[in-house]
């Protein structure tokens, strides 16, 4: 009955690296949010709206659904599966 | 300056006992290959020195905000309600003896929140709030206006036992103090915990 806990994953602190090494205060100045607001982002602490993700994958270069990556517990059940192989068994 | 060299000499070293090589032509002259080397080694370097990769982050302009104004709050509202609560106690009159003490701690909280912010804004750049500073904000006030409410109602059972003036106002006051306190607190449990 309990509503499922779902979470949207993200790959910002690689891009930032992968991006001459950008700053989390660099980052927060081109989307026009706060320091913090980028580390809890970061941290999954803190979904962002469309439009801020939009602007952060616009400033990767990158589509949406590579940064972020909307998870459920399924889909964290399926994936788990899938690696381990059982995914193939239960396949006919 | 000397720390620094060493810290180009260290990297570059580690860099090179790893056998790590710069990406570029293998034909470039070997000066420009260590350059190269370094600057890789270093960016490396100061990427486990950056101070944003580290968990805490320092607070914002905006949660510095909240701490103030909920230590004023606590500080000059707590003290008038101390004062009218025994006032009340003593002699549950009129309420013209209350005005001028809460005309007081009305100038006292601005002169304490302006200080405060004066400080705050030397010690952080001010910033304009975000997204997300105003979603914690909407959602705190939501969760802490049932408390508003409960004393409106307290407020209306007092007329009903047909009390003072001076008490119901000072009930409306504690309710709207009570209130503003736990949004000031489920503002900054929010800061901390995210949501």
């Amino acid at each position: 009955m309990g509503r499922d806990k779902t979470r949207i994953r993200n790959r910002i602190r690689s891009l930032r690296r992968l991006a001459d090494g950008m700053t989390q205060q660099q980052l927060a100045d081109r989307i026009g949010v706060t320091r913090q607001t980028v580390n809890a982002i970061e941290g999954e602490k803190y979904s962002p709206s469309l439009e801020v993700a939009f602007r952060i994958a616009h400033t990767f270069g990158q589509p949406l659904q590579d940064v972020f990556e909307y998870e459920t517990p399924r889909s964290v059940a399926e994936t788990a599966d899938a690696r381990s192989g059982k995914s193939d068994s239960t396949e006919p | 300056m000397s720390i620094l060299h060493h810290g180009f000499g260290v990297a570059s070293a580690l860099a090179s006992s790893r056998g790590e090589e710069a990406d570029g032509d293998p034909d470039e002259p070997p000066h420009r290959m260590s350059t190269k080397l370094d600057k890789l080694a270093v960016s490396g370097m100061f990427d486990i020195m950056k101070p944003d990769e580290h968990p805490t982050v320092e607070n914002s302009f905006e949660e510095k905000s909240i701490w103030i104004q909920l230590a004023a709050m606590l500080l000059v509202f707590g003290g008038y309600l101390i004062v009218a609560g025994t006032m009340l106690v003593r002699d549950a009159g009129a309420i013209g003896p209350f005005i001028p003490l809460l005309i007081a701690a009305t100038v006292l909280m601005i002169v304490v929140n302006v200080a405060g912010h004066a400080v705050a804004a030397v010690m952080t750049s001010p910033e304009d709030c975000d997204e997300r500073d105003r979603l914690i904000s909407w959602r705190s006030e939501a969760r802490s206006a049932w408390m508003l409410g409960a004393g409106v109602i307290i407020a209306i059972g007092c007329l009903a036992l047909s009390m003072t003036p001076a008490w119901i106002a000072n009930i409306l006051l504690l309710s709207m103090f009570l209130s503003q306190v736990i949004c000031y607190a489920l503002q900054l449990v929010s800061y901390r915990r995210g949501f």
